[in-house]
């Protein structure tokens, strides 16, 4: 066997690079090659000789040299850390005036609450009322008859209670008119529509059923 | 942390042959070590992890300072051992130097692998602290390297190879007669030191 070469296994043994099966087969060929074990030997002696060739040279530093080694580690460990604050507290101003505030918050927050559950309050009322009127009028919960008697006669009055409202939003809402519709179908009945009012965005059409069952409905679209 | 200074010094001081190089980059590794201590994995054991900083910075010096002298980082020897070139391959310069044990108290030896160290070139020089002092596997040396198993095999072969010249050429060693024919032989095919150099 060639003692050492780059394409055999000799090497990779030595570096105990090999498989299990690999290294069986070279170890029983090594008991009758007296040359091979030679060059494992002296690789060994080889790779002795180099860690302990470094190793007295590390041994040679002296340890005051490596004292000033880990002097310097620190400073500039330190240095490190307080390059570190100084980037903290640049970005703490902010953190700084948010945690100034912060007790701040919950009461504001709370009166802005408060203020738009008022303003909703007070400009919801306006649209709930409105709504509310034609649903009244066209509650299905009437008498049949009693609608079919006198269906003007319903919406005229509930109009009038919302008269004050109607006149608040007249400025900037349309004004209610004749519907060039005449006629409507909606929920399997029929019916004439009586009039189309516009308040804040909801048009309600306000319709007189001539089914059998007679009664006033309405939708809001 | 201070335990293993010396033996990252040894390391380093394998790679880049200057004392004060070598301490620049002990000081740089243990401060890199410090700075990622929170990154490191667990992965591998805390002395494998070091040895791979070390490794890196002192690949990455010899790199830079390669950009300022005139030697390279390649597989050439940087000098050719005067000899060489009828030394055969079976030479085997410390069987013949007596008790192992004492080997490593005779300055004459431990002065001989630091010139042959020397001698090596950077590539050959790194597998041989890898593989000798470091013991990392193949696959580790050729991750380190950014080449294949196989280079690694070739690089090594030819740098303990190169190793085994030096030391027979710097400790006057004589083969022996039987290992004197072996090496006869062996030496057949290789006429000229460059049949063993990649």
């Amino acid at each position: 066997m060639t003692p050492v070469s780059e394409n055999d296994s000799l090497q990779a043994y030595f570096d105990d690079e090999l498989g299990a099966e690999e290294r069986a087969a070279l170890e029983a060929t090594l008991a009758g090659d007296p040359e091979a074990r030679l060059s494992l030997e002296e690789l060994a002696l080889l790779r002795q000789a180099i860690v302990g060739s470094l190793e007295a040279e590390a041994a040679a530093v002296p340890e005051a040299r490596f004292e000033q080694i880990w002097e310097q580690v620190d400073r500039t460990l330190d240095r490190d850390a307080r390059l570190q604050q100084a980037a903290e507290v640049n970005v703490s101003i902010w953190s700084r005036m948010a945690a100034f505030f912060r007790p701040l918050w919950v009461p504001t927050l709370g009166v802005a609450a408060a203020t738009a559950a008022i303003a909703l309050y007070v400009g919801g009322g306006a649209t709930q009322s409105a709504e509310n009127t034609p649903t009244r009028v066209a509650s299905k919960d009437e008498p049949p008859a009693e609608a079919a008697q006198a269906p003007e006669k319903e919406t005229a009055p509930a109009l009038a209670d919302e008269g004050m409202i109607a006149a608040k939003v007249a400025d900037t809402q349309p004004a209610n008119s004749e519907a060039e519709i005449q006629r409507i179908e909606f929920g399997g009945k029929t019916g004439r529509i009586d009039r189309i009012e516009s308040t804040q965005g909801i048009t309600t059409v306000i319709w007189i059923s001539e089914d059998d069952e007679t009664t006033d409905s309405e939708r809001s679209l | 942390m201070q335990r293993y200074q010396r033996k990252v010094y040894a390391v380093a001081y394998g790679y880049l042959r200057n004392q004060e190089d070598a301490l620049d980059v002990v000081q740089e590794a243990f401060i890199k070590v410090h700075r990622y201590l929170g990154k490191f994995e667990g992965n591998s054991s805390f002395y494998t992890w070091l040895y791979r900083i070390v490794t890196n910075l002192c690949i990455d010096h010899l790199r830079k300072s390669k950009r300022h002298r005139s030697l390279e980082f390649d597989d050439k020897l940087r000098h050719e051992p005067k000899g060489s070139e009828t030394i055969g391959p079976d030479h085997r310069p410390l069987s013949g130097m007596g008790d192992p044990s004492n080997m490593l108290q005779r300055r004459e030896i431990l002065d001989a692998v630091q010139d042959g160290l020397q001698y090596l070139s950077d590539k050959h020089r790194a597998v041989i602290i890898m593989r000798e002092l470091q013991g990392m596997s193949y696959a580790e040396m050729a991750q380190t390297m950014g080449c294949s198993k196989g280079t690694i095999m070739s690089r090594l072969f030819h740098a303990r190879r190169n190793m085994q010249k030096i030391l027979t050429e710097k400790l006057g060693y004589t083969p022996n007669a039987a290992n004197k024919t072996s090496a006869d032989e062996s030496n057949k095919p290789l006429k000229t030191a460059e049949a063993v150099m990649p």
